[in-house]
């Protein structure tokens, strides 16, 4: 608690606190945990802290599902212009396509890509995705355990990535040595290093697919027309940047805590080694209590949002792993249940914005348990192998070690 | 028994279909296109599973008997 916000004396004192997810998670071991004691607190106040990113004084924090859901809803109030600040990273000021877009452009280039990640798309794709699974487990399962994060969580999303641009499998340790010092690094010459390289690589390629159309992703964005006029380079560029980095960390974030819990939860572990056909079921419960990705919005008006004045221009987070642990939206929040009646979640978000790639994370973490069971016996976490997990941007183990 | 959704309000989470595909459609996009209606005899549990799995809450059933206010 403290005594309201100097810089804004128009916020109730009571309404201001300084919550540190990361001193919380610390305490209780898990970020989920330590943000269901949100959830005694008031549905919305206005936070000082300086992690979830925030930057300017202070941010509004909504903690409960069904606000989160109104907030990502209502995306003429509370818009997404300039929230991944990424392009900021090479000094440069383009949006990331389409999530930093609000209407009516933003649905127009959505409509682009839409067909690209539907369900029936990903049919169509999962037996490659597979084939980079079953090749990576392959790898570590004779050899009675395994680093997850590096020998696994991360490497697929990027083998996915590449399939989908249509990249040679043989640039996968280039591309994740991008993505680690773009989104990982402390040094800022370091991320824009990685980020300008990963765009004259790209820029190249779009070059090449304009010249040379295959049936790739990027062929179809070069190829596609808005208002009967092609893409320019810097469209492509935007969709293929943000395809990039929102299909790595998140997805092994939430792997990451998929596996540290199966590690302790050998019960459940062996149940779904032994009816892989509850696997599809079992995943929505972990992504309905795992929802790893904060995101937030920009107020464009003054508004009373539930009672609460809120000011043009004010930061909206919702961290909708926060929304994952609501009791009155689930009994027992914090208590994993694959036989709970409704896994209903936001952890895709909600909106317009809702997760492009929500379809392929699905597959790719269902097939991942489907063949991870399948090769590999019972596993438990090494002695210390499970460390306080991150939650600087995306929640999630920076390491997991197995053994079995 | 009738399903009625508010396409506007659909964003794609295809939930809906995932859990009762005798009863919506989506579109090439995988957004919902609509449902069946009336939903097909003997899969009226299952409409009632589809339309709760919305994130959005973008579906409503109307059971038979019941007025539909609104939507289609």
């Amino acid at each position: 608690m403290s005594g309201g916000c100097p810089s804004r004396p128009d916020i109730a004192p009571d309404m201001v606190r300084r919550w540190d997810l990361a001193r919380e998670t610390e305490a209780v071991g898990c970020p989920f945990v330590a943000a269901s004691k949100l959830h005694d607190g008031p549905d919305i106040f206005f936070n000082l802290s300086d992690d979830l990113r925030n930057v300017d004084g202070g941010s509004w924090i909504v903690t409960r599902a069904d606000l989160q859901r109104e907030v990502l809803q209502k995306s003429e109030l509370f818009s997404s212009r300039g929230i991944s600040g990424f392009s900021a990273i090479l000094g440069e000021s383009w949006p990331l396509m389409p999530v930093e877009l609000d209407a009516p452009d933003h649905m127009r280039y959505r409509k682009l890509i839409n067909p690209l990640f539907s369900p029936r798309r990903m049919d169509e794709i999962e037996a490659g995705v597979r084939e980079s699974a079953i090749e990576l487990i392959e790898a570590v399962r004779h050899r009675g355990g395994c680093e997850f994060m590096t020998a696994y969580a991360r490497e697929l999303p990027v083998n996915v990535f590449l399939r989908l641009m249509g990249l040679p499998l043989a640039e996968v340790d280039t591309f994740r040595k991008w993505e680690d010092e773009m989104m990982h690094s402390d040094d800022v010459a370091v991320r824009a290093g990685a980020a300008h390289a990963l765009k004259a690589y790209l820029l190249d390629i779009i070059g090449r697919r304009r010249a040379e159309p295959t049936d790739d992703l990027i062929s179809h964005l070069v190829t596609a027309t808005l208002d009967d006029r092609p893409l320019d380079d810097d469209a492509v560029l935007g969709l293929c940047f943000f395809l990039y980095i929102a299909g790595l960390d998140t997805v092994a974030a939430t792997l990451s805590f998929i596996f540290a819990t199966l590690a302790e939860q050998p019960d459940l572990q062996n149940r779904l080694r032994s009816t892989p056909a509850e696997i599809p079921e079992a995943v929505e419960e972990l992504i309905r209590a795992f929802g790893t990705v904060v995101t937030s919005r920009y107020l464009t008006e003054d508004t009373v949002f539930h009672g609460v004045a809120m000011r043009k221009g004010d930061r909206v987070i919702t961290p909708l792993g926060v929304a994952s642990r609501d009791p009155a939206e689930y009994e027992d929040a914090n208590t994993l249940n694959i036989d709970r009646l409704s896994t209903r979640n936001i952890s895709f978000g909600a909106g317009p914005h809702r997760c492009i790639g929500s379809h392929l994370a699905r597959r790719e973490i269902t097939l991942t348990l489907e063949e991870w069971l399948a090769r590999i016996p019972e596993f438990r976490l090494a002695p210390n192998g499970k460390p306080v997990p991150n939650v600087v941007t995306v929640w999630g183990h920076d390491t997991l070690q197995l053994e079995w | 028994m009738k399903a009625i959704v508010d396409v506007g309000k659909c964003s794609g989470h295809a939930r809906c279909v995932a859990v009762a595909p005798h009863v919506f459609v989506l579109n090439s996009d995988g957004y919902n296109e609509r449902a069946i209606n009336p939903v097909p005899a003997g899969h009226e549990v299952e409409g009632r599973r589809g339309a709760r799995a919305c994130p959005e809450r973008a579906i409503r059933i109307v059971e038979d008997g019941e007025e539909a206010e609104a939507g289609r």
